[in-house]
């Protein structure tokens, strides 16, 4: 299932341990709806410690986003429709200049969906470092800005 | 007749080698010695087993972390191997062959352990010390080494020691043949026991303080009766009570953090 994901997967220094419970977070949102999923991510911080915490694993289709919290953990998966639903979204990028992440580069990316859109209070965020940061940038610019409501 | 005097000290025991069983620890035996333990060393950072058992480290940490919902190791703490000096092997045998044998001036039940065999019968000459966050994450880990050591075909052991004087550790070992010079440094071949302590962070920091206080500790023989308990003033009150304290803390930690789960 993750084979899909593959190249951005290695891009993160997964164990088998995560990767497995990736699948199963997929495979679980799967017997709630069939889902065509066309990209995943992972949110990811470097504790004081150096080592990485995971926290959201984020599921996009071409009409949903789930994000499925604290995913390692725990099974809380919620799901929104996104097309055209955007009402504001913002980044900010440290040491990156949306070219190539360096080891010490990061990238916040904070998005709600606008009260028109019926789904007013909603918002979402997207943490990444390093090699992460690239692909969050992808997910920003296909996801949410191109959903922003006109 | 004569009548054996039994050695009180390690530096009586080394004569009593010498004069009982033939074994000379001259300094060419020193030498003979820091090679085979330096080669062992290298030869144990090298094999598949140990690479493999630190690669896995992390994939240890995050199936804890999937369960549990926390880090269980320490990133910046990675194992290192370490070697037992001569002298200290030399105390471990005065211990096993005379303290703690009660058959003196006969061998103890296992045979005596000379410079012949303490390479295969002291099992700690090369040993390494993983340490963990929380109290259950050891018996996590051990059982990790034994499937480790299950996949790489190696016999493997473990103890979770809990002394009355307050020590608690896990205590594993595993056997790796190795190939070592013999006395005259010709090839042989034998089976090392590597000895992988697992411990927690607090009992590492515990251990570090006391470990002076074991040293000395196991050269003196103490009377039967002896009850350290009810003797506030001596060396072992503070530091075994320590020991206890800490153990049952850190149960009520993991208690806490699960709750909170």
């Amino acid at each position: 299932m993750l084979e899909k994901f593959e190249e951005y997967l290695g891009q993160l220094p997964l164990t088998r341990a995560i990767k497995g419970r990736i699948e199963e977070v997929i495979t679980l949102n799967m017997k709630i709806k069939e889902l065509d999923i066309q990209d995943i991510f992972i949110c990811e911080l470097k504790n004081e410690e150096g080592s990485r915490t995971y926290t959201s694993l984020w599921l996009f289709t071409k009409r949903y986003t789930i994000e499925c919290k604290n995913f390692l953990t725990q099974n809380d998966f919620d799901l929104v429709p996104h097309f055209n639903r955007v009402g504001y979204c913002s980044i900010a990028p440290f040491n990156f200049n949306f070219d190539e992440p360096n080891d010490s580069s990061s990238v916040k990316i904070h998005f709600s969906y606008s009260i028109a859109s019926g789904m007013g209070g909603v918002t979402g965020d997207l943490i990444a470092t390093e090699q992460n940061c690239t692909y969050a940038l992808y997910i920003y610019k296909k996801y949410i800005v191109s959903n922003l409501i006109e | 007749m004569t009548l054996i005097k039994k050695p009180e000290n390690e530096i009586e025991f080394k004569s009593w080698l010498k004069a009982e069983l033939g074994f000379d620890v001259n300094e060419k035996y020193e030498y003979y010695f820091e090679t085979v333990v330096k080669k062992l060393k290298t030869d144990f950072e090298n094999c598949l087993f140990w690479t493999t058992l630190l690669n896995e480290l992390n994939e240890i940490n995050d199936k804890y972390f999937t369960l549990k919902g926390v880090h269980l190791l320490i990133p910046t703490n990675k194992p290192n191997v370490y070697t037992k000096s001569l002298d200290s092997v030399i105390i471990k045998a005065f211990r096993k062959n005379i303290l703690n044998n009660s058959e003196f001036p006969n061998p103890p039940k296992n045979g005596w352990v000379t410079p012949d065999n303490w390479f295969e019968s002291i099992n700690d000459i090369i040993r390494t010390t993983i340490t963990v966050k929380y109290l259950d994450g050891v018996e996590f880990i051990i059982n990790e080494i034994s499937n480790l050591c299950n996949t790489h075909t190696l016999n493997f052991d473990s103890s979770f020691e809990a002394r009355e004087e307050g020590y608690y550790a896990a205590h594993s070992g595993v056997s790796i043949p190795f190939s070592i010079p013999n006395i005259n440094f010709s090839p042989i071949n034998k089976s090392i026991n590597i000895e992988i302590q697992v411990t927690t962070q607090i009992q590492e920091i515990i251990k570090t303080l006391l470990h002076k206080h074991y040293e000395e500790k196991r050269k003196i023989v103490l009377p039967k009766d002896y009850k350290w308990q009810w003797d506030h003033k001596s060396p072992e009150f503070i530091p075994n009570y320590l020991g206890h304290i800490i153990h049952y803390v850190e149960g009520m930690i993991i208690e806490i953090r699960d709750k909170e789960k």
